[in-house]
């Protein structure tokens, strides 16, 4: 059995019928990449890139996060790296005869023998995890997936790709009749299969061979084709949407230059508006839909899904928008904007900008900035948001604060407290920045009160600013309000600057994050801390034995400004592990895959729809049934006592601020 | 179509209002928050909607000090073309009728077809302008509009009374003041406001438009009492509603 003139032929002329349709088709996704805007940071420490490509790319780690599902799509990843040589020995056996083999990889060289073990092992078991996929797919079917003709496709044609490797492996070593050999386990185990007892091979069955390599080759070519059509893109683009990916810029939005007179339009209008960065995104995105599962507003059946807009943006920039953009002629038609045409304005308002999704995502695409840019276009271009974040906006500029209470009584919860100012101790350690809801909501200011007696049972020197404090400018920003937000922001760098503030101590992570993330944008320097960052310092060196031990289970809540933004999980549990009597118990959304209490990204301040993020993620918590549940934002303290409120079940657990749970255990 | 709409610069309504020590015939203003006067607001989106709706042109005006531009800005980008600044160097008088004097001035070289303003000022509780402003046209008003259309020369108005809706119709020109209720008004957004700080601005001063010098002045302004503490009845449900009552009917005398 050897390659014939047919088998020469068929493939040589397929491989430019190929080729051609398939360069065409990614120059012309290039071309789209090369008309877009320019990514605001330059691609620098490789270091660090290389190893997210290690670790997210090759060693596929996110994946892992959805274990099963992570475990399948690895093993086809790996196996496909190992078929890729073994892909190409197969063309050129079809073009130079049946003998060729790759340079060390021949079947009497140790390394060609180990290389065909592991090539035979790879086919057989990306074969079992195919099938697996068509069972989540058609028999599970799994939620989050969605069957299109393209993943039926794609899978039978892997699945197509590896039975004729085998039939033609098996045929091939029949032939010969090697008998079984430990480096083709399933390939010589189906040649004496196929040669039976008379050791000769039936001739149908050479025929099915020379079909098999034949139909692998053009299945490998037709593969190639279909992939720039579609979600299978990523094979090509993942590595790179991997290591591109914007250092620095979680949980730190994009400084608009505001004095920019030639500007006429901010954020996200329509599509030219993305960068290179963001339409690589779009082309990289697999439709797996782990995104989804993780976000807070489609958990709650909300209009917002991070992948249905990603995927229509797609749709719409092949479908529509391309020839506009690439061949730049101004037409009557005026210009599709990307709201409403494309994405819901309802969904753009309903993200919590708690970065799920973008953890979930196994290549990295970015979400929150996509989403504020649109609402930044919504906000300052158009004026338009929901409108009672009018109120909530006027509160801020008037008053410095969202409620729109009177500035003058920000500083009205240290009355009695007997706490300097910062302009009359500038020496102080800390700043003591309470915030907005430290300052004004009742139930959060219980927790800088306690704060403030820990902080003198510690003898930590601080101080307020009182009536002087104003809003830090997260939220904002985060509701597309950069006018607003920059204004606040430069307001209190230059107040921080005139009182030589250096270090900040903030309640709450929305605070901590912008100040420590967003604030250098601007000029603004400064050490923050979170309390409960400062108290699990101290714990960590004085553990806690209060007089009466209870013992009590403490479900832990993972804050997304101190989690999952900026990787602190550790302080909320070593305060609460640090004292004697309490355990924490974990939920199965803890840590990076916390689920938001539903009001970050100003969410606390519109009208929700649906069933609430707050109830849903409360649920979630008392599946272990916690007697506490210990949280350090003053927001989600707010969104999950309501909760409990709700749900009539206040007196069965205590919803508390880690700081809270501190002093009543050494006060006990 | 010429809409006119006229503005006060007020003191936020959370602001914390301290009487000055040595003149207690005004507060100290320089610490405050100073906004447009939130029923202003309503006459504002009133005018600029109207506008659009009709390709008319549109004008604020305001009696105010230096600081009182902002509010004309803040109306210019809400939609408002043109603005005209009445200088006059203290804050708020309570002399109603001389502003409406010195704003009809303003308005003698170019009477507008509809004049809009709100129904009642928030810091001195004035609610006479409108009335005022007509007056001295002498042109129609009607006031605590909740709902407006404008065609041509004739304007459908309603307002609440008592427990009724009156619906008027009205010839123009004239003068409307308006009420809650009337239409969302809008949120200036970063591009308007941009736009807003090039449109044209004329500043006039008081002495220019023949003010006779107001003739009401403050003698002497007074924080309102301090409310008294409230008083807390313990016990059981039928103990407290039995003190609850004692005290409303013996001591305080409610009923």
């Amino acid at each position: 059995m050897d390659h014939t003139f047919f088998h020469a032929l068929i493939v040589s002329l397929a491989i430019p019928g190929a080729l051609y349709p398939f360069i065409k088709a990614v120059h012309r996704k290039f071309a789209l990449l090369q008309k877009s805007n320019p990514v605001p940071d330059p691609i620098s420490e490789h270091r660090v890139r290389v190893k997210e490509l290690l670790s997210i790319f090759l060693g596929q780690q996110k994946l892992f996060q959805d274990f099963k599902p992570g475990i399948m799509h690895a093993v086809i990843f790996w196996g496909f790296l190992a078929l890729l040589l073994r892909a190409i020995t197969l063309f050129m056996m079809c073009l130079f005869g049946f003998q060729f083999h790759l340079p060390l990889l021949g079947s009497n060289q140790i390394t060609g023998r180990l290389f065909s073990l592991i090539t035979g092992m790879a086919t057989v078991s990306v074969l079992i995890m195919v099938i697996y996929a068509m069972y989540r797919r058609y028999v599970q079917k799994v939620k989050r997936l969605i069957n299109t003709w393209g993943a039926a496709f794609v899978l039978g044609m892997i699945a197509m790709l590896m039975i004729t490797d085998l039939l033609f492996d098996g045929v091939f070593h029949g032939i010969r009749n090697t008998g079984f050999l430990w480096y083709s386990p399933f390939g010589s185990t189906l040649g004496i299969l196929f040669a039976g007892s008379s050791g000769i091979v039936n001739p149908a069955m050479v025929w099915l061979g020379h079909f098999c390599i034949v139909l692998h080759c053009l299945g490998i070519l037709a593969f190639l084709v279909y992939l720039p059509s579609g979600k299978h893109m990523h094979i090509l683009t993942s590595v790179f949407n991997v290591y591109l990916r914007p250092l620095h810029r979680t949980g730190r939005l994009v400084k608009l230059d505001l004095d920019d007179e030639t500007i006429e339009s901010f954020g996200i209008e329509k599509m030219d508006d993305h960068t290179w960065k963001d339409v690589l995104d779009l082309y990289t995105c697999t439709e797996c839909g782990r995104c989804n599962d993780q976000c807070p507003a489609a958990l709650t059946g909300k209009s917002l899904a991070p992948r249905e807009i990603t995927i229509a943006e797609n749709h719409f920039l092949q479908d529509e928008d391309a020839d506009r953009i690439l061949t730049g002629c101004a037409t009557d038609e005026p210009v599709k904007q990307l709201i409403p045409d494309v994405v819901s304005e309802a969904a753009i308002w309903e993200c919590t900008t708690c970065h799920a999704c973008e953890q979930a995502c196994p290549v990295n695409i970015g979400y929150v900035h996509r989403i504020i840019g649109l609402r930044r276009a919504a906000n300052l271009n158009r004026g338009e948001f929901p409108k009672e974040l009018k109120r909530v906006f006027k509160g801020m500029e008037n008053n410095s604060n969202p409620w729109n209470i009177g500035a003058s009584k920000r500083g009205d919860w240290a009355s009695d407290l007997d706490i300097p100012f910062f302009s009359d101790t500038p020496n102080a350690e800390f700043l003591l920045y309470p915030g907005c809801a430290g300052s004004f909501d009742d139930r959060a200011i219980k927790v800088t009160k306690t704060l403030v007696q820990l902080l003198r049972k510690l003898n930590i020197s601080f101080a307020i600013l009182g009536s002087d404090e104003t809003c830090c400018g997260e939220t904002a920003r985060r509701l597309g309000e950069e006018a607003l937000g920059q204004s606040l922001i430069h307001a209190n760098i230059e107040l921080f600057n005139e009182l030589g503030v250096k270090s900040i101590l903030t309640t709450c992570p929305h605070c901590y994050n912008t100040f420590k993330n967003e604030y250098p944008d601007f000029g603004g320097n400064f050490k923050v801390i979170h309390h409960s960052q400062l108290l699990a310092g101290w714990v960590r060196n004085n553990p806690i034995f209060p007089a009466a031990v209870q013992l009590q289970d403490v479900t832990i809540h993972d804050p997304c400004y101190l989690g999952r933004v900026n990787g602190d999980y550790d302080s909320a549990r070593s305060i609460i592990n640090g004292i004697s009597g309490l355990i924490t118990t974990e939920t199965e959304k803890n840590r990076s895959k916390s689920m938001c209490c539903g009001a970050g990204g100003g969410m606390f301040w519109m009208e929700e729809t649906g069933e609430r993020i707050n109830h849903s993620r409360f649920d979630e918590l008392m599946v272990q049934q916690p007697s506490q549940i210990a949280v350090s934002c003053p927001y989600c303290l707010i969104m999950l006592s309501d909760a409990a409120k709700d749900k009539q079940v206040q007196d069965a657990v205590k919803v508390q601020d880690v700081a809270e749970i501190l002093l009543s255990a050494i006060d006990r | 179509m010429l809409i006119a709409v006229i503005l006060r610069q007020v003191p936020d309504t959370e602001a914390d209002i301290v009487i000055h020590p040595e003149d207690p015939t005004r507060i100290i203003g320089d610490d405050i928050k100073w906004i447009m006067n939130p029923y202003d607001e309503f006459a504002v989106e009133a005018a600029v909607s109207t506008a659009e709706e009709h390709s008319g042109e549109t004008l604020a005006i305001c009696i105010g000090s230096e600081k009182a531009e902002s509010v004309i800005r803040t109306a210019m980008a809400m939609g408002i073309d043109a603005g005209l600044l009445i200088r006059r160097d203290s804050d708020n008088n309570p002399d109603i009728i001389s502003e409406a004097k010195v704003i009809a001035a303003s308005l003698k070289e170019q009477m507008p077809d509809l004049i809009l303003c709100g129904r009642e000022y928030i810091d001195t509780g004035d609610d006479g302008i409108a009335a005022a402003l007509a007056e001295f046209l002498h042109v129609p008003h009607v006031l605590n509009v909740n709902k407006l259309t404008v065609d041509s020369d004739q304007i459908q108005v309603e307002r609440e009374v008592d427990g009724d809706t009156l619906r008027i119709s009205m010839t123009l020109p004239g003068v409307v003041s308006c009420q809650k209720g009337l239409n969302e008004p809008r949120y200036p957004n970063l591009m308007a406001v941009r736009k807003a700080q090039k449109k044209p601005l004329d500043i006039k001063s008081l002495s220019d438009l023949g003010d006779d010098a107001a003739r009401m002045r403050y003698i002497a302004l007074s924080y309102p009492p301090a409310r008294s503490a409230g008083r807390l009845v313990k016990g059981e449900p039928e103990d407290t509603a039995r003190q609850a009552a004692e005290w409303l009917t013996r001591d305080a005398r409610a009923f």
